[in-house]
């Protein structure tokens, strides 16, 4: 998963990410007149930092000499981004190590460095205001970490426009990579013409790199077919090369996956496990488990994911996890004769999934997690893991971020606390529950909530917040019984037909509504009119004048009619209405012989 | 682990594309394959299907197809056996089309 922008299944080590064209090579930024595409060495070795450290001022050799130290730490193998426990331990030790800075350059030298560690670290808050501190030292190295923190940071925390300003101010001052966060934040804002325009702009010296920028961006902008010339051109040679396995399963993962076209998928994707890359080869399994998955051969899907719940990165290694649970879940739903012990096993496996799951795959942790719970009689068991879970995900950067995410999960607590509260006729937190989450699960359509709803318990506050809902289906079902005319009249404002069918229907509705409703000059709307029980004289004098022949022949055929309408529709200009007067009963021998001379 | 199967596991992991590539077939097939362990198999078969080029004949998707019909992953051993078949190598593609009438026949059988 890309560090900065979180998207998954992106390039190889070195390469940048097609979500936002970081590169998530082991380590970090900035990477002086390396761009972010590039595939050449990106670290901020150790070697790099005393460089930039111990250039100038020798009064600083005590802020390199703790960075030296702190990057010491790092296992060179791994991704510093995936080594929380050390970044963790090296802000401690920077944090106490700054009470004692021997004078302000030095300081501001700490600054930037563990502005970069806090940005490593998820931290976006200490990182940007440590930026800002960093900011204010004599080193160009550490100018541009700081300014790099502070843009990320902001970016992270969706301080556009504070963003825009730094970015300006990072151009300004020749930022290696002030181009790629322009880029970056044109993508963000769905600008893709002005993004592939700048990378043209940008990147016109390094074709490698232009085309990647202009993959990622075309894939983004879901410009598949374009996106995938791209990346094919990319793919053509070195397959041993992280980058290629990294552009692999690119293709695979934003180009051919969405469109199903799985073969192919499969085809490209064993084509990058002989890459050196341990963890593109191990996102390449991922990617195959996803593949296999989708084509039904869950025991390869099984072996691929296996491999792939070992990736250091989370997001990656989650995936592996839930496609394990589901091929588990496949397999007990599709045999009868299973346990209860076995969906207990299943239960267990997916909740220990869900404990560590990355934030996207949460919803479909959770709503496995619910079903296998009915199936492991452990629905009690359920109220608790969501409480604990919830707790945990709402604390995460993402909750704020990753609104579709955090929607669907909100969706699925409510549809479980609600039919719980439900049960056990826990009114008041049902009112509550819905009254104070509705606007974030406004398109939901919930059955508890329907079923409330037609209890005398649920009261007209709750109803005005619900009758905001954008569900057509959930307001067309609740249309046929609701029974307060206020209600009844703000379903009559929608304008989607289901909606009107079902007031047209119940009862309840009042001539008013019954009268808007006709004027949409709508057959179906106009029939459901007339089959209403308890049709007002108002209402039939309306239809009677229908523009469609066959509501006024319903009309015709009642025998609740004034003399005054049956006259008019004895003399209509439609054949069929005459003859249901001529066949009325209702009607008196005149009128019928009028309709039967019209008839003639 | 005798002294040739180490050896052919080193040459897999080696720099050489062509040697990596035989070293992985004959590994899968002297070795691996006779023993039953298919996945193991199946993993060195993977590690160096991309290091092919048109010259290897496909080789690789043929030993990977017929691991596929041993684990009994009928449709798997379909798709690489029919990369197979379009080998400009005839043993290649003879054996993969005897594999694919044996495949289907399992197939149908199953």
């Amino acid at each position: 998963m890309c560090e900065n922008c979180g998207i998954k299944v992106t390039g190889a080590e070195g390469a940048p990410c097609p979500g936002c064209g970081h590169s998530h090579s082991k380590s970090d930024q900035p990477r002086a007149s390396i761009d972010p595409g590039s595939d050449r060495g990106s670290s901020i070795s150790s070697g790099s930092i005393e460089l930039g450290f111990k250039t100038d001022l020798s009064d600083t050799e005590w802020s390199a000499q703790h960075v030296s130290e702190c990057e010491s730490l790092f296992d060179p193998n791994r991704p510093q981004v995936d080594q929380k426990d050390i970044l963790q331990k090296i802000i401690v030790k920077t944090e106490e190590m700054l009470k004692s800075a021997p004078n302000k350059e030095s300081e501001y030298r700490l600054y930037s460095y563990i502005s970069n560690i806090f940005r490593l670290n998820d931290n976006y808050m200490e990182s940007y205001e440590a930026g800002l501190k960093g900011n204010n030292s004599s080193s160009k190295f550490c100018i541009e970490q700081s300014q790099y923190s502070i843009l990320d940071s902001l970016f992270k925390l969706g301080r556009y426009e504070e963003f825009e300003v730094w970015v300006e101010r990072a151009s300004q001052s020749n930022h290696p990579e002030a181009n790629w966060f322009r880029i970056r934040y044109l993508i963000t804002n769905k600008k893709f013409d002005d993004a592939l325009n700048a990378c043209e702009e940008y990147y016109s010296s390094n074709p490698e790199n232009l085309n990647w920028h202009r993959a990622s961006i075309l894939a983004e902008a879901n410009r598949l077919d374009e996106a995938e010339i791209a990346f094919r051109k990319l793919i053509v040679s070195h397959p041993r090369n992280g980058n290629h396995a990294g552009w692999v399963n690119s293709l695979a993962f934003c180009v051919l996956m969405p469109q199903k076209r799985f073969h192919e998928a499969e085809r490209v994707l064993v084509s990058a496990i002989c890459t050196k890359s341990e963890r593109e080869k191990i996102n390449a399994f991922s990617n195959l488990a996803m593949v296999a998955f989708n084509l039904k051969e869950f025991q390869a899907a099984k072996r691929y994911a296996k491999k792939a719940t070992v990736h250091p990165d989370n997001a990656i290694a989650s995936e592996s996890r839930l496609i394990l649970c589901n091929i588990e879940y496949e397999r007990l739903i599709e045999n009868e004769s299973n346990s209860q012990a076995e969906w207990r096993d299943l239960f267990d496996s997916i909740k220990d999934g869900l404990q560590k799951t990355d934030f996207d795959d949460a919803p479909d942790f959770l709503a496995l997690l619910i079903i296998s719970a009915e199936m492991a009689n452990q629905s009690a068991e359920i109220f608790v893991i969501i409480d604990e879970e919830f707790a945990k995900l709402k604390s995460t950067r993402k909750w704020l971020q990753n609104d579709q995410v955090r929607s669907r999960l909100e969706t699925l607590r409510i549809d479980v606390l609600s039919k719980h509260y439900l049960a056990e006729s826990m009114y008041l937190e049902l009112d509550e529950l819905f009254i104070s989450m509705f606007s974030e699960i406004a398109d939901h359509k919930f059955s508890a909530l329907l079923e409330y709803l037609q209890t005398p318990f649920s009261g007209i506050d709750l109803r005005r917040v619900v009758v905001k809902s954008t569900n057509k289906e959930f307001l067309a079902e609740w249309a046929q019984f609701e029974e307060q005319s206020e209600i009844l009249y703000g379903l009559a404002k929608n304008q989607d037909k289901p909606i009107l069918v079902a007031l047209a229907g119940n009862p309840a509705s009042t001539d008013v509504i019954c009268e808007l409703i006709s004027k949409k000059t709508d057959l179906s709307l106009d029939v459901a009119l007339c089959g209403r029980v308890n049709l007002s004289r108002h209402m039939r004098s309306i239809l009677a004048k229908s523009t469609f022949d066959a509501v006024r022949r319903l009309i015709a055929m009642r025998d609740d009619l004034s003399e005054q309408t049956y006259a008019a529709l004895a003399t209509d200009d439609a054949m069929l209405v005459r003859d249901a007067i001529r066949e009325n009963q209702a009607c008196s021998a005149e009128i019928r012989a009028l309709a039967a001379l019209g008839s003639l | 682990m005798k002294e040739n199967e180490t050896k052919l596991r080193e040459l897999v992991i080696g720099d050489n594309a062509s040697e990596a590539i035989d070293a992985a077939v004959s590994l899968c097939t002297a070795y691996l394959s006779a023993r039953g362990e298919l996945e193991e198999a199946e993993f060195f078969l993977l590690s160096v299907l991309g290091l092919q080029s048109i010259s290897h004949g496909f080789i690789v998707e043929l030993s990977l197809g017929e691991i596929y019909l041993d684990m009994k992953e009928y449709p798997r051993a379909k798709r690489f056996l029919e990369v197979a078949l379009t080998s400009s190598q005839e043993l290649v593609s003879k054996r993969a089309s005897e594999l694919l009438e044996q495949s289907e026949k399992a197939n149908s059988e199953a």
